[in-house]
């Protein structure tokens, strides 16, 4: 039998929202962006076939979203906040050094606003896992490891 | 009771679940419901403590859970705010971190307060690394029993599911929040109706903040009388304050409202200024709030003595701001990127605000690259707040346009 896993985690997600359609939606969505790094049109149409809820209504919510994305990405991305606090420690400099660096990075960037780590500025964002302190050292850490 | 550190939430930091109960953990939610108090005596009770939202905007907790229309056979819901989002504030991560156990025992109370079965986290996808802590601190208090179907042999039922957005600060607005559970964008809804009359699904809900709700357990642990008489009259208990910006330990810190200036918040719990920056101002609430001079910070931190002084205390992110050595442009940058913060984050549903903050935004950007003279664009940005203000579905569009007016008033000739 060949098992679709992204239908079965659609329809575990379904049963722990207890069937309410339009409330698995988004977590759906987390789901599906977290595992394959977009949302295509063919998933698009097998959520929409699942829960019920039309392609264009699906495409107006994800659209909405910052960490919802229709295109593929080949790379990851790491998020580099530059909102106030962590402009004020440096966030400039970070997203300078990435810049200058852009064609030997493992993975993409992108700026973000605030994500809630302000007293460890300038801080970032790598598959939703914190970067405390951030530095050009730590970066290219990062990069060897990733 | 002392000026700040651990009060009353910081207190109830456990590394696990024996450990919270240890500290005497869910006595509170045991005692109201083996005592048999009634749904509306809990009201009460939180009406007299004087607790208020601790989210932005300071609303009475009891009052607003007043408000669920009891007689009727409806589901109700409770909704738990923890999408975070104000730049600056990072308190509630702390309690989602530390205090799981104790934000969960408050959320039951409050379910039972206001006849809801069904409660949600609504966990910004910032924070998601917390997302499974959160999980695991839900199932435990089910395997103790304090979660799940007749708690405690008191007939009520409660479970807790645990939601995550997809990143969008407007989702932090209550009813922005709502629309995003429903799976549609997070377009702001007009009020009336309310939340609590129509809220998730058109069913009556309450959104109540983290802090809000691990308020909680500690009123009924101490009695709302001894509880109202920390901090001052009208802003009662402790805050917990996220410190960040230009000073030597920032962090999360616990206060006791109206007793410690913003300048002893500074000083004594962040250590002072960080060596060979200087001092611009302090944004006390998030940076919807106006910026105070170093000159206006002898205030006490409390929602009314803050507001006084034409700001807020908002969302307890204090951001202190300044400049390394040249403070030319310093400000100007800042502004900028706290507009840019608006511009981005507007829903776009309301006119004034989607186009308001793109045009702020477009004039700074002119100015900062000389491609208009200070004076036009000053003339432009001066009429526009106007244009703002009381015009939209929810404050974002009008805080940006009160903080660029704030700081025009305020940093003018630095802005030059």
């Amino acid at each position: 039998m060949n098992k679709n896993p992204i239908k079965e985690k659609i329809r575990e997600i379904l049963d722990y929202y207890e069937g309410n359609k339009n409330l698995a939606l988004i977590p759906v969505l987390n789901m599906i962006q977290d595992e394959e790094g977009f949302i295509s049109d063919e998933r698009i149409k097998e959520i929409s076939g699942i829960l019920g809820i039309k392609k264009k209504r699906i495409i107006e919510t994800l659209t909405f979203y910052h960490f919802l994305k229709r295109e593929r990405k080949s790379k990851k991305t790491l998020y580099i906040c530059t909102n106030i606090s962590c402009l004020l420690g440096g966030a400039e400099k970070i997203m300078e050094f990435l810049k200058e660096n852009k064609n030997e990075l493992n993975f993409e960037f992108k700026e973000c606003e605030c994500i809630g780590l302000c007293d460890h500025a300038p801080a970032g964002l790598i598959e939703f896992k914190p970067l405390k302190n951030l530095s050009p050292e730590k970066i290219k850490e990062l990069n060897e490891k990733i | 009771m002392k000026k700040s550190e651990r009060l009353l939430i910081k207190k109830k930091y456990s590394e696990n679940i024996e450990d919270y109960i240890k500290k005497g953990g869910f006595s509170s939610l045991r005692k109201i419901l083996e005592g048999n108090i009634t749904p509306d005596e809990v009201i009460e009770e939180v009406k007299r403590s004087g607790l208020r939202g601790r989210g932005g905007a300071g609303f009475p907790t009891g009052l607003k859970w007043s408000f669920i229309p009891r007689k009727t056979s409806l589901p109700k819901y409770l909704v738990c705010n923890a999408d975070e989002g104000e730049p600056g504030t990072f308190k509630d991560r702390e309690i989602l971190l530390y205090a799981p156990y104790l934000l969960i025992e408050g959320i039951i109370i409050a379910s039972y307060a206001i006849g809801a079965e069904r409660s949600f986290i609504y966990l910004r996808k910032e924070y998601k690394w917390i997302y499974n802590k959160i999980l695991k601190a839900i199932k435990e208090t089910e395997e103790r029993g304090f979660l799940g179907n007749n708690i405690l042999k008191s007939g009520f039922n409660h479970r807790i599911k645990l939601f995550m957005g997809a990143g969008a600060y407007i989702c932090g607005e209550e009813t922005a929040l709502l629309e995003s559970m429903e799976g549609k964008k997070g377009f702001t809804r007009l009020k009336p109706p309310y939340p609590a009359t129509e809220g998730l699904f058109g069913f009556p809900t309450v959104i109540n903040n983290v802090e809000t709700l691990a308020n909680v357990p500690i009123i009924f642990e101490m009695g709302a009388d001894n509880y109202s008489k920390i901090g001052t009259p009208k802003s009662t208990g402790t805050r917990l304050i996220a410190l960040s910006g230009i000073v030597k330990k920032p962090g999360v810190y616990e206060i006791e409202q109206g007793k410690i200036t913003l300048k002893e918040i500074i000083e004594d719990l962040g250590g002072g200024i960080k060596e060979g920056y200087h001092i611009s101002g302090v944004m006390p609430g998030g940076i919807s709030a106006p910026p105070l001079l170093p000159d206006e910070l002898d205030v006490p931190y409390d929602y009314e003595s803050i507001d006084e002084k034409g700001s807020m205390a908002g969302s307890g992110g204090v951001i202190v701001f300044g400049y390394k050595k040249d403070k030319r442009g310093e400000i100007l940058n800042l502004l900028k990127r706290a507009v840019q913060f608006f511009k981005e984050e507007s829903c776009g549903k309301c006119t004034p605000c989607r186009e308001g903050t793109w045009t702020i935004y477009n004039i700074l950007e002119k100015i900062s690259k000389k491609d208009i003279t200070f004076e036009k664009g000053i003339k432009v940005l001066k009429n526009l707040p106007l244009k703002m203000k009381g015009l939209c579905a929810c404050p974002l569009g009008e805080s940006c346009a009160i903080i660029t007016e704030s700081f025009l008033k305020k940093y003018y000739d630095e802005l030059e």
